[in-house]
């Protein structure tokens, strides 16, 4: 059967179609999903067959509420996954994709243009969920025929969150313009990332000292209570119920989502094509004819000066930086908060120099990629009267001292404390240099654009890429014991360290460097 | 005269493919030389090689006798590239980006700074220079880096198709600044695919096919070679390559 030109579904193929070439033109993309989805499959089958025993045993209907709070759970967090891969995919759509301009000349109606792009978005955000789909698939719908409810509920969520990412990519479209829009959607993505990584540690991070969990917990327990709003009879947990093919909350999540998406589409089709259209051409700010600075002329304040601008001016890049952060704090908290008998396992001055060394040495990677790889007109570096490896040595300074400054109040605390800070900082300090170094190494040129994505050509070589990761460790374990005195274990931390930088260096100039500078 | 640009047996290969093969070619100072050819012929990675971008695989690239493979540095403090497609730092504003590229070269403050003023009016940039390059249309971030190129006054300016992207009113502005600039005694090279401009502008024209030099003298020199007397470049220039 031919579908007819110019219609939804003709357009809806044609999205596929660009979806697969990309699919396709990127091998490794389509290996590591296959692996993921083995790898749960796996995972899943040796559990499912390890609790055969134990499932047989119980009656049915027995742990209807646990499973129920179970799909609750897995709803909640498959939506702010769902929602974060929705946003993300409306911003490619809206901006990023150059071929609007074609469809919007075209004689097809705004309207199927805008279906289609929010359609394919939805079918991106099921996909997203593949790996998962699978196993289940497999070993819990012949067992469980009602959890086939599973496929219409994420036809509802892929459909919800997707109508919900565009509305809101293009609200903030009309309100700040397409260019601040698509700034601010960026971050909020990596912003809503944070978020669901902080969820998903909210026992740990919320647990009060020793055995006894914070008050805060017992008040968020309350809340699930019978007769509260959010009790597990309360009707707002429809999706949830869904999954278990319960017919009114499938028909329920069905006529939500898809009335949200008609919604969507009818009254933001219009605004989609001005949004994009905005993007393209959207009009320079007046001119801002502001006093000049005075030049300057040494070349290692003009390089840091240039470095800094960019960073500076670059809200994402700055936004997705320092949210490494955020996912570094709940591991930190729990190796360092104590053990469950209360008692801290660490002092403060142990606590100052591994928090330093993970954090500093991760925001140096990074910053470390931005300046090197990142850098934007490597032919005019390396036409300039200037050796590469003088520019390369002022990139890495440019790196290395926002961290420094950054972390620097904590070793003033250390002092102010009396406590020991020299240690530390030598540590903090050799840590971070070597971070930048490896990465130094290990860089290869990519778009600015790119690098918050952590797009595969970023990450480099995987060998200097796991020495990196490693060294982090080693020096988080180095400040650790450095910190409590056992020199001799420390002395061992650090002859392995400079193992590991000789290789990675051995490796950087076998494989040689594609910077350009 | 004084040799500005020396190509001694310069060669490149990429792969099997031998994008330049042995060219050998003096430019004098104070000319405007045109390196004409076909898409693919070698002349970009001829400049690269130049520009010291590119390694070469055999010859020397001499910039005032100053050797692009021995001493680089000297080399380049002399010359100025501009590629078809200038990279810009978007997130800069346009008088930090002259600020940077003098800096680069080395070039006082007292005296980048007024030199930078002269550049951006002359290319009616001065207005926008607080504003941040990534608002800039093609033609302006042409015009920038075409200033880029000015600002540390190079002996030897080497540009790639300069004229892409620009309006008629810039490409007027940018003919009279490089005519002004070889006045003064400096050295142009460019490429170019519109053959009215290297007809009307340079003194000397080299075609290149296939990485080699098929052809290379004044226009009227390039006629009597083609047979196509009283032919315009264009006609002398399909003559010339299509006959290889």
């Amino acid at each position: 059967m031919k579908i007819p030109v110019g219609t939804l579904p003709w357009l809806l193929g044609h999205e596929l179609r660009l979806w697969w070439r990309e699919m396709v033109s990127k091998p490794g993309k389509i290996v590591w999903s296959i692996v993921l989805s083995l790898l749960c499959t796996l995972i899943f089958g040796v559990f499912w067959f390890a609790l055969s025993g134990i499932r047989a045993s119980i009656p049915a209907g027995m742990f209807a509420d646990v499973a129920l709070w179970i799909a609750i759970a897995v709803w909640l967090i498959g939506f702010f996954y769902a929602f974060i891969e929705a946003m993300r995919q409306s911003v490619i759509v809206l901006f990023d994709r150059g071929d609007l301009d074609l469809l919007v000349a075209s004689p097809v109606p705004s309207k199927v243009i805008f279906a289609s792009r929010l359609l394919s978005v939805a079918l991106k955000v099921c996909l997203s969920f593949a790996a998962i789909l699978v196993p289940i698939t497999l070993f819990a719908v012949p067992a469980f025929p009602r959890l086939l409810g599973i496929y219409p509920s994420l036809i509802g969520l892929a459909l919800s969150t997707s109508s919900l990412a565009m509305l809101l990519t293009l609200w903030l479209v009309r309100l700040l313009g397409a260019k601040r829009a698509r700034t601010l959607t960026q971050i909020l993505t990596a912003l809503l990332a944070a978020i669901l990584f902080l969820g998903f540690q909210l026992p740990n991070l919320l647990q009060g000292s020793g055995a006894k969990p914070a008050p805060i917990w017992w008040r968020l327990q309350s809340w699930l209570t019978h007769d509260s709003p959010f009790a597990i009879d309360s009707w707002i947990w429809f999706p949830a119920r869904a999954m278990f093919l319960d017919p009114f909350s499938v028909v329920l999540t069905l006529l939500v989502s898809g009335g949200l998406a008609w919604l969507a589409i009818e009254t933001l089709h219009h605004s989609f094509i001005t949004g994009s259209q905005q993007s393209v051409t959207e009009k320079r700010r007046q001119s801002s004819t502001r006093k000049v600075a005075p030049f300057t002329d040494r070349l290692n304040q003009v390089l840091l000066f240039k470095e800094w601008r960019i960073i500076r001016r670059n809200p994402y890049l700055i936004s997705a930086t320092f949210m490494q952060v955020l996912f570094l704090i709940p591991a930190l908290v729990i190796v360092l908060r104590g053990s469950r008998s209360g008692q801290a396992i660490a002092s403060f001055s142990t606590f100052v120099t591994v928090a330093s060394i993970v954090i500093g040495g991760s925001l140096t990677s990074t910053l470390t990629q931005i300046c090197v790889a990142g850098e934007e007109a490597p032919d005019l570096l390396k036409s300039a009267p200037v050796n590469g490896g003088k520019l390369r040595q002022l990139k890495l300074l440019a790196a290395l001292i926002p961290v420094w400054l950054l972390l620097s109040p904590l070793f003033v605390v250390l002092i102010w404390r009396g406590e020991p800070w020299f240690v530390p900082l030598a540590v903090f300090l050799s840590a971070t240099t070597c971070s930048a170094l490896l990465r130094l190494w290990n860089a290869r040129p990519i778009a600015l654009s790119e690098i918050a994505k952590r797009r595969q050509e970023a990450q480099g070589d995987p060998l200097v890429g796991t020495l990196e990761v490693i060294s982090v460790f080693l020096w988080g374990w180095l400040g650790l014991i450095a910190t409590q005195g056992q020199m001799r274990l420390a002395l061992i931390a650090l002859i392995i360290i400079s193992v590991l930088i000789s290789v990675a260096y051995w490796r950087s100039r076998t494989i040689g460097t594609s910077l350009g500078f | 005269m004084t040799i500005a640009l020396q190509l001694a047996s310069l060669s490149k290969r990429f792969g099997s493919h031998l994008a330049v093969n042995n060219l050998t070619l003096q430019i004098f100072q104070g000319s405007l030389y045109a390196l004409l050819g076909p898409n693919g012929a070698g002349k970009t990675t001829t400049l690269r090689m130049v520009a010291g971008l590119l390694q070469p695989d055999g010859g020397d690239a001499l910039i005032f006798g100053h050797s692009i493979r021995r001493s680089p540095n000297q080399a380049k403090q002399l010359l100025a590239y501009l590629p078809d497609e200038p990279l810009l730092y978007s997130k800069l504003r346009s008088i930090e980006y002259l600020e940077f590229v003098a800096g680069l070269w080395g070039v006082p403050a007292t005296k980048a700074q007024p030199r930078a003023q002269e550049l951006l009016q002359q290319l009616s940039l001065w207005d926008v220079r607080s504003d941040l390059i990534e608002t800039f249309s093609r033609g302006m971030k042409q015009k920038l880096a075409l200033a880029g190129a000015f600002i540390h006054q190079p002996r030897v300016i080497i540009l790639d198709e300069p004229l892409s992207g620009l309006d008629a009113a810039a490409a007027r502005v940018v003919k009279d600044m490089l005519a002004d600039y070889v006045q003064q005694g400096n050295t142009v090279i460019l490429t170019t695919h519109i053959m009215e401009v290297a007809e009307r502008m340079a003194q000397r024209i080299g075609i290149i096919n296939h990485g080699q030099l098929i052809a290379e003298g004044t226009l009227d020199e390039l006629r009597t070679r083609s047979g196509e007397t009283g032919g315009t470049l264009e006609t002398v220039f399909l003559e010339l390559t299509q006959s290889e």
